[in-house]
């Protein structure tokens, strides 16, 4: 028998993974692969956010003037992912470019995100697809994520909420099997009506930095203790981080920095430094912009203490593994460590529920020096958090599915 | 163990000492006086960011001829010092090169257009400023526009952190040592250094804390100036072991700010600032001061800035006259025209109401500010906000009644001694003026209760104060140590 194929349908590219979406999708694929199968990944992705290089050879754009962009007859904020979707089924949209990319037989059609569920329900209409298994890959819990974006750039757009809302709950009505990345969510979607469920979580890549980047990297970072924060220029990830952390950063020595790495740092060095106390943060903010791996290692490996100042959504956060990964300070909100709350009682994790006290978690652990190695039970629960530890039961459970389709009631 | 204060205020200083340099001297005669502490005196090279050792016979130079401007009178010239004593040449930012610059071009200029310019130049700071940095932002574009694109804009930290690879800067303190700052810290030294060095060696810190005005109250001070100071706060939390502030009120302050900002709270005491104004034997008062001695007045000493808020009494002042009151004292001020008050002093020239009752000096000696505090009426003291009051605590010296704004710290300076009003309320100035006026015999019980009860502090008090809580810090130190 010929290996069951995949086809993995998302709003993004995932050929270069960079944010916390792509690289759920890389190790998605990956797992897939690892376990036997043939994986076919096509995105319907935003030309102005990815360059050529980032694609995937059957990946389609989502053209800017098409007029599927325009919710209830306007541009809208926010809205392209599931725009894409909508896009993505219609006869006047992309759906014969997406019929054009299909493989010859498709066992399992795999809908990153609820965004293109319209095209990946009617896909069960063609011949390739008719027999596939339908498996809808949660990341977030969407609709309480898009208010709180929307509430954050003060944008009002109930229409548009209820419909992911409805697409949310069609998607986990409709599908054979539901990915949730946390318990909770679990818990969520199973109320959604999901026929069957299971806990996929994000996991981490394991990094290795070379002794030449770190070297490099040691002289170009503080001498002194100092934060890391890794994020995407996802809007949660700038928005809210003066709420969480307050508008000083004060609370960081003169000596140190919180250094900042990924697409996130303008946008957030633009929000700190429009504080009224913008000399203080303009002392103790570090920019890095996006890296390239091997960079990013050396920084990981070489950060005293990660934060985690997420606020809003659903979901669990790739970053936060990667904090619990890297042996050092985790300081974050008890919202980051969703997915992961059986580490908040970990050594060298400090949950902060307020701006104050994420401040005297920062202090108390800028002054403490390097911590000691970890022990061996707490050396064991850091490895869990690999992808493919997290993963591993998802192709097993997805051949029993295939399996028992085949077996004649 | 040393002990070291840090005199980079008192040795680039060659005005009379007032205020944080009068601090600043005073506790260095103190420091200079002790024999058993081991003291030592440095000073901070902002542009080299480095400290350096200064020896006993410059800071002694250096008081004496502090000491030498307070008695001159202004239109002196002073008497020369010793080589080694006089003002250290500071090395120049290129904002403070473009200042010297162009008080030196002003000062080519005729000398009735020579106030104007510096009135201009003075009010139109901001733009100059503004114009520098737009030149440094325009050669910054002009720099990404020619170059290669690299990606998105990364923001550039305004310093960069010392690294892994950095030269540590040398100092001259020795591990343990315990360094005490307490001058114009904010402009001329640069406290991530400190910091640096405190880590390295171990150092104990002792700073000072006047007030925090231009966080709290930044409109009222010049330019956009909360955030720079905000900075400032913040890196002296850091610094600091222990913060003397100079009144409760500032105390309090300083730490709700440190809370309100996150910044850690260092240990507080509060220090109190000595009031006394070296007296001359038999002072003889100058040739315009004289006349006034002979007459009634009330008495406002401060620099004229709208937070001292020389309008009120003013506004009291014509109230009075409009009523018909013609027996009035004089109004006399002492202070140098400051920021923010252009239209107060077009009105005080303009308004032929109070011309006739009020006198304006700018740059008196002590001996004169002395004979002043001492001939006066009573003193009076409006402030909309203070870090201490130190004239209330001068008038108090001199065992004269101020009428006082209740404000901030300034009920801690007088106590029950006093009258305090709210500054801003025009028409209870108004009354309680005028029934002073026509109570000399309430006033001179005031002055008797005062002779009777008020202590002044001596600035002896202070340096001692000041040397024992740095003592007290670095044996803190040792003892955790051990």
């Amino acid at each position: 028998m010929s290996k069951p194929c995949v086809l993995l349908l998302s709003t993004f590219p995932y050929r270069q993974p960079r944010h916390g979406g792509q690289i759920r999708l890389a190790n998605l694929a990956a797992v897939f692969e690892a376990a036997g199968f043939a994986v076919r990944g096509v995105a319907l992705y935003e030309p102005e956010s990815y360059q050529k290089a980032e694609l995937g050879p059957h990946d389609l754009d989502f053209p800017p003037d098409s007029p599927y962009r325009l919710f209830e007859g306007r541009p809208q904020i926010f809205l392209n992912d599931m725009m894409a979707g909508r896009y993505a089924a219609a006869d006047d949209g992309g759906y014969g470019r997406l019929l054009r990319q299909l493989p010859e037989r498709v066992d399992v059609v795999f809908a990153e995100q609820p965004w293109l569920w319209p095209a990946a329900r009617r896909l069960k209409e063609t011949p390739q697809c008719r027999e596939a298994l339908l498996v809808f890959g949660s990341e977030n819990i969407e609709e309480p994520l898009k208010r709180s974006i929307f509430a954050s750039y003060a944008h009002a757009n109930e229409p548009a909420l209820q419909a992911i809302a409805a697409l949310e709950r069609q998607a986990c009505a409709e599908a054979d099997l539901t990915l949730a990345v946390t318990a909770a969510d679990l818990a969520v979607l199973e109320g959604f009506g999901a026929k069957k469920a299971m806990l996929a979580p994000n996991g981490i890549a394991p990094w290795t930095a070379s002794e030449a980047k770190l070297a490099e990297w040691r002289g170009k970072l503080p001498r002194a203790p100092w934060l890391l924060y890794v994020a995407s220029a996802h809007p949660p990830n700038f928005t809210g981080f003066m709420d969480v952390v307050g508008d000083s950063l004060a609370c960081i020595p003169p000596n140190s920095r919180l250094v900042v790495a990924g697409s996130v740092g303008p946008h957030l060095a633009e929000r700190l430094m429009s504080s009224r106390w913008h000399a203080i943060n303009g002392t103790r903010l570090q920019v890095l912009g996006g890296l390239p791996d091997e960079d990013l290692a050396a920084v990981k490996t070489l950060a005293h203490a990660f934060l985690l100042p997420i606020q809003d959504g659903g979901g669990s956060n790739i970053k936060t593994a990667e904090a619990l990964y890297s042996g050092a300070h985790v300081i974050g909100t008890p919202v980051s460590f969703r997915g992961y709350e059986a580490f908040t009682e970990a050594p060298r994790v400090h949950l902060a529920p307020s701006p104050e006290a994420f401040q005297a978690h920062i202090r108390r652990v800028l002054r403490a020096e390097r911590p000691a190695p970890l022990s061996e039970a707490a050396e064991a629960a850091r490895l869990s958090v690999r992808w493919d530890h997290c993963l591993s039961a998802l192709p097993t459970t997805i051949e029993e599915l295939l399996a028992s389709r085949r077996i004649p009631a | 163990m040393n002990v070291w204060l840090d005199v980079t205020t008192i040795a680039g200083w060659s005005r009379p000492a007032v205020g944080i340099i009068r601090t600043e001297a005073e506790c260095a005669r103190h420091f200079l006086a002790q024999s058993e502490a081991p003291v030592r005196f440095c000073r901070f090279e902002k542009a080299e960011r480095r400290y350096y050792e200064l020896d006993r016979d410059f800071v002694e130079a250096t008081l004496a001829r502090l000491d030498g401007s307070r008695h001159r009178p202004k239109a002196e010239t002073a008497p020369s010092a010793p080589a080694a004593a006089a003002p250290i040449p500071v090395a120049l930012t290129k904002e403070q090169r473009l200042k010297v610059g162009l008080k030196s071009l002003i000062n080519r200029l005729p000398t009735g257009a020579r106030s104007r310019a510096f009135h201009y130049a003075q009010t139109r700071k901001e733009a100059f400023f503004a114009a520098m940095r737009a030149a440094r932002e325009g050669r910054e574009a002009m720099r990404h526009l020619l170059k290669k694109p690299e990606g998105p804009p990364i923001f550039v930290p305004s310093e960069p952190a010392p690294t892994a690879s950095s030269e540590p800067q040398p100092a001259p303190f020795g591990r343990g040592d315990v360094v005490v700052s307490l001058g114009l810290d904010w402009d001329q030294k640069d406290l991530p250094t400190l910091y640096e060095i405190k880590q390295r060696l171990d150092l104990k810190v002792v700073l000072f804390c006047y007030d925090i005005i231009p966080v709290r109250l930044p409109h009222l001070c010049v330019g956009d100036v909360a955030s720079i100071f905000g900075r400032y706060f913040a890196d002296l939390a850091w610094c600091a072991d222990k913060v003397l502030c100079i009144s409760d009120y500032s105390r309090r302050d300083l730490a709700a700010f440190l809370g309100e900002i996150g910044a850690p709270t260092p240990e507080m005491a509060v220090v109190r600032l000595g009031s006394e104004l070296p007296d001359a034997e038999a002072p003889v008062p100058s040739a315009e001061l004289a006349p006034l001695l002979e007459q009634r007045y009330v008495l406002f000493v401060s620099t004229i800035e709208r937070r001292k808020n020389h309008e009120t009494l003013y506004r009291a002042y014509t109230r009075l006259i409009d009523r018909g009151m013609t027996d009035l004292p004089l109004l006399v001020f002492v202070g140098m025209p400051g920021w923010g008050v252009h239209d107060l002093m077009l009105d005080l020239k303009l308004d032929p109401r109070i011309k006739p009752y009020l006198r304006i000096f700018n740059n008196l000696s002590d001996d004169d500010l002395g004979l002043l505090y001492r001939n006066a009426y009573f003193t009076a003291f409006p402030s909309l906000f203070e870090g201490w009051g130190l004239p209330v605590a001068e008038s108090l010296s001199y065992g004269k009644f101020c009428l006082a704004s209740h404000s901030s710290s300034i009920p801690e300076v007088g106590g029950d001694l006093l009258e305090y009003l709210d500054p801003w309320d025009v028409g209870a100035w108004t009354e309680r003026l005028a029934w002073y006026f026509t109570h000399p015999e309430a006033v001179a019980a005031r002055e008797e209760r005062i002779k009777a009860n008020y202590r002044p502090t001596r600035w002896s008090e202070t340096g001692r104060f000041v040397l024992d809580q740095a003592v007290a810090a670095g044996e803190a130190a040792r003892r955790v140590g051990v």
